[in-house]
């Protein structure tokens, strides 16, 4: 018995072994296959990697000449990898990839939870403004005012460390569209990007230039030997003056590039710096609390909206005459049939394009949306609890002389409402969860703000658990508050 | 009090009533009796305005109602509603209100007699009709015959001169129904005037003044029940009446 025990633990210690060995040389690993797969996001755009527009399905731009080049060092070829560029991180981690070279810049929270290589990118960060903003000289005159960056990146840091209201996007060209119209004071982001999408604006101008930042080549914090290639590789690429000749294809080379000449492991060091690892804290929770504020905010409003509007939609299509009646049905299949995150976009950026006098603040828009949205879903809801209520109803309704307004108001509503009140509930937990679209137009909400904090703690397990739990909180006294009122409209009041 | 002259009503070409006329004075308790498809329950969708007409008229006290949806005609419709009250065959009391609700909502909504005058008036109805003790009750936990005397209380707390009824005695067992012969009786003493949809012979003879005999779409015999019963002149009417 004693010898079979021990046999099985020297089976499972083998395997943990053997498991172990595998995961052990990332660079060993990558010369095996003879590939170096790297990850990057073409959405990003010019002049990252993108796809060539007079040939589309071939990638081009100064990363996949870096990423071709590094691949030659180490004798292997590079393959590509899409990857939502906000998700680099975490897919770096699970393996999907070896490296990320995609406009990574380095922040501390990014330094804790990858290893850097040295940079192949010095960039500077501008301030840009409206051209007739007088105001605005510098990153200290942006305390509390709403200015505009990508989410998590190194203007983002900056940016909060300043006390700025700070509005978070996901693409690089609305972030200017919206500093255009007047929805924010300023925009900060890296020079490549506000050369490109916002300093071809006449309406707007360069304030300030308000620091520098590096992109970096992030690999998986335990594989130091790969890191150490790759930095070696690249030394190399810098050196020979190829790092220069790729920068200047793209036209983005500068004189402070020289800088990486002459760049030593000790820099990199020093940029990288030693982070611990920060924790969640009582002031991340109270953001939490603020975000689940503002998805309860949200979701009630809309909701309001989508039944008022969807009751409407619902009497129309039944009582108005036939015209009016198919323009409420062509509402419901065009909401009904395209998808919610369009709508916002249309809302929220395209009603902007089309007219200052259109133009809505990110949370009424976000209202609007959703509200507009779920009318049409509330109405098909109201339409079949109407056709639920006998028409013997109406029949009594009308013989007692009521006119068919007050017959529809007293009598046909309340009773196809409690007929729907369960589906509506329902719609309203939906609902609450939907409303985690509406960051997509700078509106912080739950989500958002657990996607922040997952990147500031370098872990998404807490911020996920209590994002979890807040929604929770929100949604089961909804779904308990369903099954009462189903229970109760089945038995009497 | 009712006149109804010439009334033709049809469904897709298909005549259900051809130039029907009688009068109905006022008090007068009348039974509107036939075969099942005569076309009874039809004229008094018609006389009420819950349907159109093709031809004739409908006068209920001052009120005239003609074929088609002239703005005359709504208003004909609704003057002949605030004189006649109809209760329903299968009585569809509201389903969300209670039974005292239900006798109270047209006479605030339409009327807009204040509430507590109305709940007053609805109490003494409920008594009047022997429901005071439901009154809290909804419309599904009432039995056949109850949920017919609130809709009795319902019609009559819009204080008509008319009370038209569907087929009063078709959910009722005999001993229920000679509790409906009893209160009909008294509300004709009070001077309401009644006009009833049946085919109940018994319950006609039992109640009603006089009988129309109504068969394919026509008035076929007219007279007092009792007579009609014991020397039916229609061989119709003998038909119908289970004689031959």
């Amino acid at each position: 018995m004693k010898r079979l025990s021990l046999g099985i633990a020297l089976v499972l210690l083998a395997t943990a072994c053997g498991g172990d060995s595998s995961t052990g040389s990332a660079l060993a690993r990558v010369r095996a296959s003879g590939v170096l797969r790297w990850g990057g996001d073409v959405q990003g755009g010019e002049p990252y990697a993108f796809e060539d527009p007079s040939h589309p399905g071939r990638l081009v731009g100064f990363e996949v000449e870096l990423a071709d080049a590094i691949a030659r060092e180490l004798h292997v070829r590079a393959r590509f990898v899409q990857n939502d560029w906000s998700n680099l991180v975490p897919s770096l981690d699970r393996g999907s990839f070896d490296i990320a070279l995609n406009g990574l810049e380095v922040t501390p929270a990014r330094s804790g939870s990858v290893t850097f290589t040295r940079p192949y990118y010095i960039f500077t960060e501008y301030l840009v403004v409206r051209a007739d903003e007088t105001r605005i000289h510098s990153l200290s005159d942006l305390q509390g005012r709403r200015v505009g960056t990508l989410a998590s990146s190194l203007a983002w840091d900056m940016l909060r460390n300043v006390g700025a209201d700070v509005v978070p996007y996901e693409g690089v060209e609305e972030p200017f569209q919206d500093l255009e119209h007047g929805r924010t004071d300023a925009v900060v982001l890296d020079d490549i990007i506000a050369t490109r999408y916002g300093l071809n604006r006449p309406t707007l101008k360069l304030a300030a230039q308000v620091g520098d930042g590096y992109y970096s080549i992030a690999t998986r914090q335990n594989d130091t030997d790969l890191a150490r290639a790759i930095d070696q590789a690249l030394a190399r690429i810098t050196r020979s003056g190829e790092l220069r000749r790729i920068l200047a294809r793209s036209h983005i080379d500068s004189e402070k590039q020289a800088r990486l000449a002459t760049w030593t492991d000790q820099d990199t060091r020093d940029l990288v710096g030693t982070h611990s690892a920060s924790h969640m804290s009582g002031a991340h929770v109270w953001l939490f609390i603020e975000g689940a504020g503002t998805t309860l905010l949200v979701s009630t409003a809309a909701m309001l909206l989508a039944i008022t509007l969807g009751l409407g939609l619902a009497l129309t299509r039944r009582y108005a005459p036939r015209p009016v009646a198919l323009l409420a049905q062509v509402y419901v299949e065009l909401f009904r049939g395209t998808p919610v995150l369009l709508q916002l976009y249309v809302i929220y950026f395209g009603l902007s394009n089309l007219s200052p006098h259109l133009q809505l603040a990110a949370l009424p828009a976000a209202i609007l949306g959703l509200g507009l949205n779920y009318a049409a879903y509330e109405s098909e809801i109201y339409r079949a609890g109407m056709d639920a209520v006998p028409q013997g109803q109406m029949d009594a309704a009308a013989a007692l002389n009521m006119s068919q307004w007050l017959a529809l108001r007293r009598i046909l509503i309340p009773q196809a409402l409690r007929v729907a009140l369960p589906g509506v509930t329902n719609d309203f937990i939906a609902l609450l969860k939907d409303s985690s679209l509406v960051s997509v137009i700078t509106v912080v909400e739950l989500t958002k703000r657990m996607t922040i904090t997952a990147v500031d703690v370098r872990s998404w397990f807490l911020p996920g658990l209590l994002c979890a739990g807040l929604y929770l909180a929100m949604s089961y006294p909804l779904s308990r508050l369903s099954s009462y009122l189903e229970k109760r409209l089945q038995g009497e009041p | 009090m009712i006149r109804v002259d010439s009334l033709v009503k049809k469904y897709g070409g298909r005549a259900v009533l051809r130039s029907v006329t009688f009068d109905i004075p006022r008090g007068q308790v009348t039974a509107l009796v036939g075969p099942s498809g005569g076309g009874k329950s039809t004229l008094l969708r018609c006389m009420h305005g819950l349907e159109f007409f093709d031809g004739g008229t409908v006068k209920i006290d001052h009120a005239e109602l003609t074929p088609g949806t002239s703005r005359k005609n709504r208003t004909a419709i609704s003057a002949i509603r605030a004189t006649a009250g109809l209760v329903f065959q299968q009585w569809h009391l509201f389903a969300h209100m209670t039974a005292l609700e239900n006798v109270m909502e047209a006479p605030i909504q339409v009327q807009g007699v204040q509430p507590d005058v109305a709940l007053r008036k609805a109490r003494a109805l409920m008594d009047k009709v022997g429901m005071s003790h439901r009154e809290n009750a909804l419309p599904r936990r009432l039995s056949g015959g109850e949920q017919q005397r609130v809709a009795i209380a319902r019609a009559l707390a819009m204080e008509p001169k008319v009370l038209f009824m569907d087929e009063p005695t078709s959910a009722l067992d005999p001993q229920r129904v000679g509790d409906l012969v009893e209160l009909l009786r008294g509300l004709a003493s009070e001077g309401l005037t009644l006009a009833m949809v049946t085919h109940d012979m018994r319950f006609v003879v039992d109640l009603a003044d006089r009988a129309i005999v109504l068969s394919g779409g026509e008035i076929i015999e007219d007279g007092p029940p009792k007579a009609m019963l014991a020397d039916p002149k229609d061989a119709r009417t003998r038909a119908f009446l289970g004689l031959d």
